[in-house]
């Protein structure tokens, strides 16, 4: 599992509109300082790779990478999670 | 990447002396049960100095040496957000223990580490729990722990908590750290932060005659770099500004050059260190049958949006239904005991008549009603906490996300809420869990108008009388308005009182696993107890309150007679309050009996009734003939909804203050008899236009 972002990515959108059962690389996350520290804490940032386990698209998502584990994060909290579809 | 030097200068004189332990780690890596296992579940719960986050501490003896146990809310890093972060956090920077247990789940020790890296930073004497080590195998996650050992310097102990597997090894590693020095760790941030930290670190050493805090200038300046601001107010009150201005100029510099926030990018360091562990230390091979596969297998049905509704509707009726079912020839046997046996072995004995009073009819009646909740809470909770420990509920606040958020909730909320239809006490009790103080007091004020279970006998006994033909239909619009005046209030609080978001919501989904029952036990025991001790004097001292008032009144004392005796009570100071609010409730065309009636409804929402009964002179089962004579159905109606409404009863209240405090008490309290009369009056004139 690598963190390192590549190059541009083309087709980058927000988390909450990703597929159940995909898994993407997240690229940015647009937020506040404090949820984008949150959110790096548990292992969530730019170049992790994430599968989207449920995501109904306008509630909350759940995801699980090896190094996380299993979160769910919020509608709110999804949207600012910038990924890259794999 | 890393580097250790031994500082000797940090050794610790012990013999005599207690050491501190305090036991830190993510959420969900069974802190707990570690802790429960050291203590040998011998711990006694305190308040952390200040604030209503419950403080466990156990002592064990090891040889000459005494241990303290601290076990501290979870944290993922030192960033804190909620107020549990705050304290454990605070515990650590401030009180410095001797030594500190960091338990980490070893399935996904990478976001552990993270914890430890920060740990490790603070020069800490730290030991490490690798918990969970038989269900990382299964996970196919392989952990070299010897190698990991080498490269941070620590003692690593392999445990598997709930099966006290590796306890002994900690224990005797914990006497092996006392007299060990510390080991000092040092991360590269790369040669542009390190530059600043040395810059920062230069400035407070210049500063270091006013410095108390016992930690070294290197981890100061990586905190101001982070804009800690527990950091940055430690320099303020000791008046260095001076050493903040330069911290920030330096750190602005900085972002400037990168073009990026410099937390984010020493964060990003850290993660860059922990992978390249990681790289070196574990490694996973695919698992055919892992923990984590039966976890998502049973997650595509309990998170699924309607099947995952539906199954969690099921649970928690089958909690209520056992808990109110088993527990109520419990509940009666507390009963009988208390308010018949007891209660005439007071009354029938030789005291003078207000002493037998004063012990039967306000003391021993308030120790009844704070006994006769123990079976309801204990089972209440046993199976709340059975729930939790499974994984349960961070899956039933998933589903509810959506929905709480539009109240300004998270969905973790959904639980407490749904509780206080069982009974508002554990509801109110259990907000704990909800993270921020905003998000726990919001919670609070929609609880009380949850239509508990004591609520029901008032709403059966005016139905039977008035509303044979829609009993069930009635009954139901209460529990509806208990609902819609809930939601009203939270988002009538929420831009008033609470205002701004609750915090994003970032929740971790442990795997599903089956509980240890110690575990379960002592985690409800501990709610039980906390109830009793703190709830239970307050509950106490107002039944002796409300008892002098109503042997007592405008004239002097009535005799204890007055408690069964309407012509006496009518007397009473409780009985002359009601007569001065009388014209308030002119409107409704309540007479002072009523409002009497309601007092005494304070002590216990179903007293209402054995009041109502006492005041018109009827027994409980001539009480629906009596009413149908003096009340009208529309009556009947607004009163139903006033008792639901009109203020939590004195156990609800002692609860409410105990966890969020007086000032907030008060105006739930006035805030509710407010609504209570709106509504009624609502009621009465829509009522009566449709009439």
């Amino acid at each position: 599992m690598g963190y390192d972002v590549g190059d541009k990515p083309l087709n980058v959108s927000p988390l909450s509109n990703i597929d159940e059962g995909k898994t993407v690389k997240i690229v940015k996350i647009v937020g506040g300082r404090g949820l984008i520290k949150r959110l790096y804490e548990i292992g969530l940032l730019p170049g992790a790779e994430i599968q989207v386990l449920r995501n109904s698209k306008h509630g909350p998502v759940i995801i699980r990478n090896n190094v996380s584990g299993t979160f769910s994060l919020g509608f709110g909290v999804a949207k600012k999670i910038m990924v890259e579809v794999m | 990447m890393a580097c250790h030097e031994a500082s000797t200068s940090t050794k610790i004189k012990v013999k005599q002396q207690s050491i501190t332990v305090g036991i830190i780690g993510n959420p969900n890596v069974g802190k707990s049960a570690l802790f429960n296992k050291l203590t040998k579940g011998k711990a006694w719960v305190a308040n952390w100095p200040g604030v209503t986050v419950e403080k466990k501490i156990g002592k064990i003896n090891l040889g000459e040496t005494s241990f303290e146990i601290v076990d501290l809310p979870g944290i993922y890093g030192l960033t804190a957000y909620s107020q549990d972060e705050i304290i454990a956090r605070k515990f650590l920077i401030e009180e410095r223990p001797e030594i500190v247990i960091q338990v980490v789940n070893a399935v996904n020790l990478e976001r552990n580490l993270y914890l430890t890296i920060q740990l490790l930073e603070m020069n800490l004497k730290l030991i490490i729990a690798l918990n969970m080590i038989d269900l990382a195998e299964k996970e196919g996650v392989e952990i070299d722990i010897h190698g990991l050992i080498n490269e941070l310097k620590i003692p690593i102990i392999p445990v598997v908590a709930i099966k006290e597997v590796g306890i002994n090894q900690l224990l005797e590693t914990m006497i092996e750290q006392i007299d060990r020095p510390t080991v000092s760790f040092k991360l590269d941030y790369g040669e542009e932060i390190e530059e600043a930290i040395e810059k920062i670190s230069k400035i407070i050493d210049s500063f270091m005659g006013k410095l108390d805090l016992g930690i070294d200038s290197r981890w100061l300046a990586i905190r101001l770099l982070e804009n800690d601001n527990d950091v940055v107010e430690q320099f303020r009150s000791r008046g260095l500004e001076e050493v903040i201005r330069e911290s920030r100029r330096i750190k602005d510099e900085l972002e400037a050059r990168f073009n990026k926030s410099i937390e984010v990018l020493m964060i990003e360091k850290r993660y860059h260190y922990i992978l390249s562990l990681s790289k070196k230390y574990i490694k996973r091979k695919p698992a055919r049958e892992s923990l984590t596969i039966f976890t998502n297998k049973l997650d595509r049905v309990l998170t699924h949006p309607i099947i995952g509704l539906m199954i969690f509707i099921s649970v928690l009726y089958l909690l209520f239904k056992l808990s109110f079912d088993i527990v109520a020839p419990l509940t009666r046997l507390i009963e009988i005991f208390f308010s018949h046996y007891i209660y005439n072995l007071i009354k029938t004995s030789f005291l003078p008549d207000i002493i037998s009073s004063l012990l039967a009819d306000a003391i021993l009646n308030g120790v009844g009603i704070v006994l006769i909740f123990i079976p309801n809470l204990l089972f209440l909770f046993l199976g709340i906490s059975f729930l939790e420990d499974t994984g349960y509920l961070a899956r039933a606040a998933f589903l509810f996300d959506k929905w709480m958020n539009k109240l300004g909730l998270s969905g973790r909320a959904v639980i407490p809420l749904l509780i206080g239809f069982g009974c508002n006490v554990p509801a109110i009790m259990s907000t704990r869990t909800l993270g921020t103080d905003r998000d726990r007091r919001l919670a609070v004020f929609m609880i009380p108008f949850m239509s508990c279970s004591a609520r029901l006998p008032i709403y059966l006994l005016f139905t039977l009388a008035f509303f044979k033909e829609n009993q069930i239909i009635v009954i139901l619009s209460m529990y509806f308005i208990g609902v819609v005046i809930a939601i009203i209030t939270a988002i009538l609080f929420n831009n008033l009182l609470f205002k701004g978001q609750t915090v994003g919501y970032v929740m971790d989904m442990p795997p599903y696993l089956i509980p240890s029952a110690m575990n379960v036990f002592i985690k409800s025991w501990e709610r039980v107890k906390s109830f009793l001790i703190r709830a239970g004097t307050i509950i106490v001292s107002l039944m002796v309150v409300i008892w002098v008032l109503s042997i007592t009144g405008p004239e002097g004392y009535l005799g204890s007679e007055a408690l069964s005796v309407p012509e006496l009570l009518s007397r009473s100071w409780i009985a002359s309050f009601s007569k001065l609010l009388e014209p308030l409730f002119k409107p409704f065309n309540w007479d002072w009996r009523i409002i009497a009636s309601l007092m005494f409804g304070f002590i216990a929402k179903e007293v209402v009734i054995s009041s109502l009964a006492v005041l018109y002179s009827a027994g409980e089962q001539g009480l629906p003939s009596v009413l149908l004579s003096s009340f009208t159905p529309l009556t009947a109606y607004s009163l139903m909804a006033f008792t639901l409404l009109y203020t939590p009863c004195m156990a609800t209240a002692a609860t409410i203050k105990t966890e969020i405090g007086l000032r907030y008490t008060l105006l739930i309290v006035s805030y509710q008899l407010i609504i209570a009369y709106t509504i009624t009056y609502a009621i009465l004139l829509i009522g009566g236009l449709i009439i």
